[in-house]
């Protein structure tokens, strides 16, 4: 990420969103809105003195709510630019109207409550979009006591913990009391493979991941014993199920096939229920931390994204690619490229894959003198059109312009942008559209001539 | 307000103490309750398991009988005879086998506009919590309760709670001035049902359940359901001499509480049925 | 060993689909059913391997099964299924088809006990209970058994001594007359 910032042919935008989208392939248009920072980019030094010093404490986002963050935060420990952000929700100041602490100690000059927020349009050529993923609320799963026990946590959340920057500093401790883990017990697929409280879908990455916490803990907390509820093991990718193997083998790690039921909070420790149904048993066991392997959702944010870019979403609200096999990171509107998370869950190493694919597909793109168009499109016999301007508000992908021929006012097709679906050749009264290849003769044609089969087919039977 | 009462068999005979705190209950918070004529036993989960035709007629001719009185709403107190009456009641509606074959049967035709409420919603949405607050005259303050829902009351198909950590009775305990604790056992089975073909089974679960309590730190349980709170109750001596350990935990119903807390006296609410005895606790927290 | 006849495999599962409007298909053997059965702890089998008896339509072996004849119907299993198979209902299918077709069930106490519940209901109308646990305690020829609650019972007026019976009784036992032990399937 760094790179990419000192990269001289990158602009990093930081806190923006797309507003809007207008134009087409290699003509987009983006309204790029990008929110206050209050922080002046060029004056800080990143030194971090006002975050030190600021009063406001707030539950961290990126340590999942284990640790505290102030008003005033860097993200994550790594995050580029290495410039604080004032949350102004939550900063005194924006609140009340008195503090400035964050200002009086800044020895660069950089706080600036003043800043507002800046709305600019910009030309690009082609678009990727890479919204990533979001977490399966937990707390759906009272009988796991999730979101009330504090014992009870997630996949994502052991990591903060695991990290010497995290909400512990690495320490492995319970969230509740702070006392020391020693027996841990992971359940696999909550919010996945479950059709009544969370999603169908298997969520893809839960079983190598939590393989890696149990190799993990037990490699730097070797006192530590973990135990793996599962339902099937999906180890698919390259060297995965080795690595399985290598949980179970070297590092100890147990697993038991059975979903868990319920887990108990006996407050010193965790009692959870569980079967083994290899055995075809009923398993209890005692826990100091129980990790869930929550599933992998969309980003609930990106439905509004794919409304602005008309990019069409299935039900869980993933992103749908042209085709799943062949055109796996093209969207439906040609320029606009999809990758990572935002069509399905994936790991890092398909992440980087479609990325790596969408790139490289925008580079074809851009390196061709022209472009070749799918023949079926539809097309306006301006002889006809009429201007009513029926078929502009049917097409999908805002395909079709007014424009002005001989003094006329008659419709356009922008050939780029077109699909061919036909949404406007069956609307257009006038019947000056055709999508070429469709044009209504021919369809008539084949009607009667399928007609004509069926009626010789039963003169043949009668005669 | 005036409304339909169906006791079901166990709240005449060893939930007798049930039937008495209801019923003061209700005349103190100025609720008349008509009691169904001549009402019959719904058949419960044994006979579920012997005759589907029964599990549904039964039922259903006790609606019958509901509905003839004119009344518009009826109070089931007991979790299973709710099971049943609106399992009957669901399958009447979405089913027409099941719905014909009932007519036929019965020569009824049920419309469908009988209101069956179990205690706590009939608490929640029609007595009111707040109203219910309004009227409480001794707060049981300081007691510690934890509230035992049973396994039953999350399948009855009325809108009550969440299914695993449900909280409406902590709340009915709070706005009658008690402390409502966290414990691990809220909706998890005590086995009554076996309690005479498998009291082996029983035994272990109201042991679970009996712990969790202790482990909570409660003053006594409370119960809406009377095959949970008679298997609580009465089986505990039981269980002391099984373990070896104490256990004298006592297991009262909702009502009861409510009775205490709106004024009653302890035997206008059948207290000395209580097998666990609850009066030396009332004692200890100033409520009698 | 275990023979699976592919020509036959569905028949049972689709038989209780067609009496229970469950479908066993839908059922991943991921064991939460088991895991939080109350019962299972005490059994041979778990829930989870009754829908797996289903599925491979193994018929007998599920309609014999003790843990079908334990179940306390508390709909646990059914609450939790993250499937939505109420293997609760399903349970109830099996020890109804259990009777039906003369099997033996799997724990003769319970079935001997609803038996006694379902006379009890058409003598009176309501629950005997007291007639009800003598009657099983002698049925299963322990006599004693429960005897310690009685003191109690007796004295703190829980138990009624004599049976109550309703007033329209001959409606009630128009309907045992009536009631085909199947109306669906
Ligand atoms: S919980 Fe549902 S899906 Fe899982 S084993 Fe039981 S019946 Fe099958
Ligand atoms: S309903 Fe039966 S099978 Fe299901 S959890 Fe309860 S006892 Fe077990």
């Amino acid at each position: 990420m760094t790179e990419s910032s000192h990269h001289e042919k990158i602009e990093l935008l930081t806190l923006s969103e797309v507003a809007d989208v207008k134009g087409f392939v290699g003509n987009f248009d983006i309204t790029i809105k990008t929110n206050p920072r209050y922080v002046n980019m060029s004056k800080c030094t990143g030194c971090g003195e006002c975050i030190t010093k600021c009063p406001s404490k707030v539950l961290s986002e990126t340590d999942m709510g284990l640790g505290m963050r102030k008003a005033i935060f860097k993200p994550f420990s790594q995050a580029v630019p290495n410039v604080p952000v004032i949350d102004a929700e939550h900063c005194i100041f924006f609140i009340k109207g008195k503090c400035k602490t964050c200002e009086k100690f800044c020895p660069a000059g950089a706080i600036d409550y003043e800043q507002k927020e800046t709305i600019r349009t910009e030309k690009f050529g082609a678009i990727i979009v890479t919204t990533g993923y979001s977490m399966f609320d937990i707390s759906k799963y009272g009988e796991y006591g999730a979101g009330k026990y504090k014992d009870v946590i997630t996949g994502l959340q052991l990591e903060r913990m695991l990290d010497p920057n995290g909400p512990t500093g690495g320490h492995l401790v319970r969230p509740s009391d702070g006392k020391e883990i020693k027996n841990i017990v992971f359940v696999q697929c909550v919010g996945s493979r479950d059709e009544e409280k969370g999603m169908p879908y298997c969520s893809k990455i839960c079983c190598m991941y939590t393989a890696k916490q149990a190799i993990l803990l037990k490699d730097h907390f070797p006192e530590t014993q973990s135990v793996i509820f599962y339902i099937d093991i999906r180890a698919t990718g390259k060297n995965y199920e080795e690595f399985i193997l290598r949980a179970q083998r070297n590092y100890g790690v147990i697993y038991i096939r059975g979903r868990v039921s319920k887990i108990d909070n006996l407050g010193d420790k965790l009692l959870v229920y569980g079967a083994d149904t290899l055995l075809g048993e009923v398993v209890k066991m005692e826990a100091d931390l129980v990790v869930l392997a929550s599933a992998m959702i969309a980003n609930p944010d990106a439905q509004n994204l794919a409304r602005k870019l008309n990019i069409p979403y299935d039900t869980y609200g993933f992103y749908t690619e042209v085709h799943p096999k062949l055109q796996p990171v093209e969207s439906i509107t040609r320029g606009i490229f999809i990758a990572g998370a935002c069509t399905f869950p994936k790991d890092i190493p398909d992440s980087v894959m479609m990325g790596s694919a969408a790139a490289a597909k925008t580079c074809a793109l851009f390196a061709a003198d022209e472009l070749t168009v799918e023949p079926k499109l539809a097309d306006v016999n301006i002889q006809k059109c009429v201007g009513c301007f029926n078929c502009i508000g049917v097409c999908p992908f805002e395909a079709i312009q007014k424009d002005v021929v001989g003094g006329r006012s008659v419709a356009k097709v922008i050939k780029t942008l077109c699909q061919g679906c036909g949404n406007c050749a069956s609307t257009c009264r006038a019947g000056a559209i055709d999508v070429k290849g469709f044009t209504d003769d021919a369809v008539y044609a084949q009607i009667s001539a399928s007609f004509d089969e069926i009626e010789e087919r039963e003169e043949h039977v009668a005669g | 307000m005036e409304i339909g009462y169906y006791p079901g068999c166990s709240l005449e005979g060893v939930s007798k103490e049930f039937d008495i705190s209801l019923r003061k209950v209700c005349s103190l918070l100025d609720i008349k309750l008509v009691e169904i004529p001549d009402w019959h036993c719904c058949g419960t989960s044994p006979l579920h398991a012997f005759s589907q035709g029964l599990s549904y007629l039964l039922p259903y001719k006790n609606i019958q009988k509901a509905v003839e009185t004119g009344i518009k709403g009826i109070l089931v107190p007991c979790p299973s005879c709710l099971y049943s009456l609106c399992f009957t009641v669901e399958a009447y509606k979405n089913d027409g086998v099941i719905k014909n074959y009932l007519i036929h049967n019965t020569g009824f035709e049920y419309t469908g506009d009988l209101k069956i409420y179990h205690i706590l919603d009939f608490l929640r949405d029609l007595v009111t919590l707040e109203a219910l607050k309004n009227s409480i005259k001794k707060p049981l303050k300081g007691l510690k309760v934890v509230s035992y829902y049973g396994c039953l009351m999350r399948f009855h198909g009325i809108e009550i709670d969440d299914d695993e950590q449900p909280t409406i009775i902590d709340k009915i305990v709070e706005s009658i001035g008690g402390e409502p604790l966290e414990w691990t056992h809220k909706v998890e089975c005590c086995g009554a049902g076996l309690s005479i073909t498998r009291p082996d089974i029983t035994q272990r679960l109201l042991k679970d359940i009996l712990d969790s309590a202790k482990r909570a730190g409660a003053d006594c349980v409370t119960s809406v359901c009377p095959l949970c709170q008679s298997n609580l109750d009465m089986r505990q001596k039981g269980l002391s001499q099984a373990s070896g350990n104490q256990y004298n935990m006592p297991v009262v119903y909702l009502t009861q509480l409510i009775g205490i807390a709106l004024g009653a006296k302890s035997n206008e609410l059948g207290m000395e049925k209580l097998i666990v005895d609850f009066i030396p606790t009332m004692k200890e927290k100033g409520l009698l | 060993m275990l023979q699976v006849d592919s020509e036959q495999v569905h028949n049972f599962k689709n038989r209780i689909l067609q009496l229970s409007d469950v479908d066993v298909t839908r059922c991943i053997q991921c064991g939460k059913c088991s895991a939080g059965c109350p019962v299972a702890p005490d059994m041979e089998e778990m829930p989870n391997q009754i829908m797996r008896y289903i599925q491979l339509n193994l018929k007998e072996k599920a309609l014999t099964s003790p843990m079908v004849w334990v179940c306390a119907s508390c709909v646990t299993c059914s609450a939790r299924c993250p499937e939505g198979v109420n293997i609760a209902r399903v349970m109830n299918v099996l020890r109804r088809l259990c009777i039906e077709e003369g099997y033996q069930p799997g724990q003769e106490q319970v079935n001997a006990f609803n038996s006694l519940f379902f006379d009890n209901i058409k003598k009176y109308g309501r629950i005997y209970e007291l007639g009800l646990i003598v009657q099983y305690n002698m049925k299963m020829m322990t006599p004693f058994k429960d005897i310690g609650l009685f003191p109690d019972m007796v004295r703190k007026g829980k138990i009624s001594l004599l049976p109550h019976r309703i007033k329209d009784i001959g409606s009630i036992r128009e309907l045992f007359q009536k009631s085909k032990r199947f109306i669906k399937g």
